[in-house]
């Protein structure tokens, strides 16, 4: 009697736990879904999300946002035009903060020709410019009709050594586009990708416990002691704190042979197309202590970016003045979101208008030269 | 130590084992009071020191006050224990305070402050030892004997460093009973503790966010903003706090013990009195009747009164923090409170009542939201990082100032969440709050459970998790 009344009380305890995995895995698919990346080799950049399939983020802002069949973001429900515009870019340029629709490459396609598809968005969280150059010879290869490129760059402290080994390029691989590797997939990957693809809920609690910071690490405390002991013990100079990156970086000069790289790595990717390039830098905003917002632009390499893009026939945007345009008219600023801070994270969806603006101005103004 | 950690759930599982397995009620005494030990020293080995001295100096002075034959004599032992634990109080919080002030007072360019570190939970842990001391010289409590059981008191680390503040009296009785660690103790004390637990790092955290952004520079943002922000603070804080006293009621429930209840839905109070019944309540009652009281309370006139009234909520701000915008909430508090009497008194002796079911009902309505009003008032204050940036804050307000427009979706989310739980509790438990704890023998509550802990893990926020009230 005993041991059924412990068997019905377990199968009751499991289908209720079943029935909660399922009503949180299906609040997880309008909170947090989609698959992650596949890593790559001889492409344009190191990974692409789940090819033909669809994420919702919603910790920062909120975006559903549809991978293409080549594993990137772009609504393919409008075939892509003989002659378009590659977007390259990080995470702000992926986008999965905003609604697609709302992203820099939409808007741009629309200020375009809202009937045709003409921008097509290679954004890839993690891709700096250094990476974007590394890519660049394949990126041309796989999107030969190109008829112009767009890179969106919100960083320019980057590692001159980074810059230095983008020269050796990726050699483009047909087995590496987003339809190859899909055909290519194993029926054990084929089946990981469709549990994770259904089972949102697995993806979104491993990333919370990724980014735990409430004494997890350390739950022993053993490494606070070992810290405190080798710090009681080192010798004197090595003890002593090391600097904030804040720190660092306030009183940093620029890296000593970065605009050589630069403008070498820039003379490269020149080498390799002779259509219109757009170099986007959007700086980073901060809010003073008066109310209003200062552009906080990277002035040890600033005028290195300029005169490399200068020599090497790019054009070099910065929205930085918009920015500060868009606030002085209605206080509306290019980062953050209602979930999360303003002037922190991604580029909402003000910040990719503003973007999109300046390419549309750019590119209409080359087409202007052009004509002429 | 924070609940909030792998270190804790450690603790409470070996603590637990261990008290599960004690013999003899002694054994689980030093069972808890080791980990409370643990608990306490985890942050700074030193403070605990401090934490023993103070339990040593009340177990002494209570059994000499009860040896007193004469009044005289125990009243002397005990000012000399009230004055020595003010004293470390006054040092630790309020030193650099008063220099600093007199300083200013004065003119004085220097006076010279120190280097203090404030010991975690310091207010807390005093105010029971005082309330020890007072209650044994009142009568009200027999001094205890056992050294281990008023050491127990003094630092149970459920409640050691965040309260609720409790009485001697409710306590030291629970100690000289066996109190059984039953399955449903633990059931219950889980659910409970969970239930603080969502409130702290489900809402609390993550409101955190767009108040410390608010309050960081509130001339960048627009008058709504800031008005939304401080609703999220008054959310924040009461979800931190008593998430903090739900999480020490859930602990203490496994191992046996009850700890009085420490909020009651603050912000469906009608009038400040009924606040201060509902926010705190293990401070506001030990106000009243450590401070309030002795002071002559109600006892002295109408005027005394209200000066009592004024003084007790003046020190109450005090205690939330050694400087003057605490005082300042303290003030405005107890200006809440004497207006509110002295209403009530003009419409007693005018004979003013509303007799209308309908216009009865309004007017309640209304109350509820001008008190809530009011005590977000006072909450920029207290949250404000200065003076000149509370003024902003509510002059931004009041005009309707433009700037950023910062509606933070979790405002609004947890608002509602609140709204729909305060409208709970005051239909299903006559406008007071209550714990929902589920019969898990039956299925839906069993998925309800395994849900509630589910969305925990999935929304809770992994950013900074320090409780507010860790720095009173």
């Amino acid at each position: 009697m005993s041991k059924k009344k412990t068997a019905k009380s377990l199968l009751s305890w499991g289908l209720a736990l079943f029935v909660a995995l399922l009503i949180a895995n299906g609040i997880s698919f309008v909170y947090r879904s989609g698959a992650g990346s596949i890593q790559r080799e001889n492409a344009y950049s190191g990974s692409i999300r789940t090819p033909n399939s669809n994420i919702v983020r919603a910790s920062e802002g909120y975006g559903i946002n549809h991978v293409d069949a080549k594993g990137y973001l772009n609504d393919d429900r409008l075939p892509l035009s003989d002659h378009y515009i590659l977007l390259m870019g990080s995470s702000h340029a992926e986008a999965l903060q905003v609604m697609q629709q709302d992203n820099m490459a939409s808007v741009l396609n629309n200020l375009i020709d809202p009937t045709v598809r003409t921008v097509y968005n290679l954004g890839t969280a993690g891709q700096t410019l250094p990476r974007i150059i590394e890519g660049f010879q394949a990126a041309m290869e796989e999107f030969p009709s190109a008829d112009a490129v767009l890179i969106e760059m919100s960083q320019m402290e980057l590692s001159t050594d980074d810059f230095v080994r983008a020269m050796d390029q990726a050699k483009f691989d047909p087995a590496s586009t987003g339809e190859a590797l899909t055909q290519s997939l194993s029926t054990g990957r084929r089946i990981r990708n469709d549990i994770l693809l259904s089972a949102p809920l697995v993806s979104l609690l491993r990333q919370q416990f990724e980014s735990m910071n409430f004494g997890m690490q350390d739950a022993f405390g053993i490494d606070r002691l070992v810290a405190q002991a080798n710090k009681l013990f080192a010798p004197k100079s090595a003890a002593e704190p090391p600097q904030s990156s804040a720190a660092v970086n306030a009183g940093a000069t620029a890296q000593p042979g970065y605009a050589e790289a630069l403008n070498a790595a820039l003379a490269l990717i020149r080498s390799e197309t002779d259509k219109p390039i757009i170099l986007l830098y959007h700086p980073g905003v901060g809010i003073l202590p008066d109310g209003t917002i200062a552009i906080d632009r990277d002035m040890r390499y600033y005028e290195d970016y300029r005169a490399a893009c200068a020599s090497n026939g790019i054009v070099f945007l910065d929205t930085g003045d918009a920015f500060l345009r868009a606030y002085e008219k209605d206080y509306s600023v290019p980062y953050g979101f209602a979930n999360t801070t303003f002037l922190t994270g991604h580029l909402n969806k003000t910040g990719h208008r503003i973007v999109a603006e300046a390419f549309y101005e750019a590119l209409t103004q080359l087409q202007e030269e052009e004509k002429n | 130590m924070s609940f909030v950690s792998m270190a804790f759930l450690l603790l409470f599982a070996v603590s637990y084992l261990g008290s599960k397995l004690s013999k003899t009620r002694e054994q689980k005494h030093i069972v808890l009071l080791l980990a409370s030990y643990v608990f306490y020293g985890y942050w700074d080995v030193r403070f605990l020191l401090l934490l023993i001295l103070q339990t040593y100096i009340s177990y002494i002075l209570a059994k000499q006050i009860a040896r007193a034959t004469e009044q005289k004599r125990a009243k002397t032992f005990m000012l000399i224990g009230v004055s020595i634990s003010l004293a470390i109080l006054g040092f630790f919080k309020y030193f650099n305070f008063f220099v600093e002030s007199f300083a200013q007072l004065f003119g004085i360019s220097s006076l010279g402050t120190l280097n203090i570190i404030l010991p975690v939970g310091i207010s807390f842990y005093t105010f029971q030892a005082l309330s020890y001391l007072i209650d044994v010289y009142r009568k009200q409590l027999k001094a205890c004997d056992r050294f281990l059981n008023i050491s127990l008191y003094i630092s149970f680390f459920p409640q050691l460093v965040a309260g609720p503040i409790v009485r001697a009296s409710d306590f030291l009785p629970q100690l000289d009973e066996d109190r059984p660690m039953t399955r449903e103790n633990l059931v219950e004390g889980m659910q409970i503790f969970l239930f603080g637990l969502i409130k702290k790092v489900v809402i609390a955290d993550r409101l955190a966010v767009c108040v410390d952004a608010a309050f960081a520079s509130p001339a960048s943002y627009s008058g709504l903003s800031l008005f939304l922000a401080v609703v999220a603070y008054s959310i924040q804080i009461y979800c931190d706090f008593s998430g903090y006293s739900d999480m020490a009621i859930g602990v203490a429930k496994t191992f046996g013990y009850d700890l009085c209840k420490n909020f009651d839905m603050p912000y469906l109070s009608r009038n400040p009195t009924e606040l201060w019944q509902r926010w705190h309540i293990s401070l506001s009652t030990w106000l009243r009747d450590y401070l309030y009281i002795p002071l002559g309370g109600n006892r002295k006139g109408k005027v005394r009164t209200k000066i009592n009234l004024m003084l007790t909520m003046l020190l109450g701000g005090l205690w939330h923090g050694a400087n003057w915008q605490m005082v300042l909430w303290g003030a405005l508090h107890g200006g809440a409170l004497v207006v509110h009497k002295t209403v009530r008194e003009q419409s007693n002796r005018r004979g003013i009542h509303i007799h209308n079911v309908w216009l009865k009902r309004i007017v309640s309505v209304v109350s509820v939201i001008a008190t809530y009003l009011f005590t977000c008032l006072c909450w920029v204050f207290f949250r404000a990082q200065s003076f000149p940036d509370a003024i902003t804050i509510l002059s931004r307000i009041v005009t309707g100032a433009g700037g950023i427009r910062y509606y933070s979706v979790f405002t609004f989310v947890f608002a509602g969440v609140i709204a729909i739980a305060t409208a709970i509790g005051a239909v299903k438990n006559q406008r007071h709050g209550f714990y929902p704890v589920l019969d898990l023998s039956k299925f839906w509550n069993k998925v309800i459970l395994i849900l509630a802990i589910l969305l925990t893990l999935m929304f809770f926020y992994a950013g900074d998790t320090a409780f507010i009230y860790f720095q009173f």
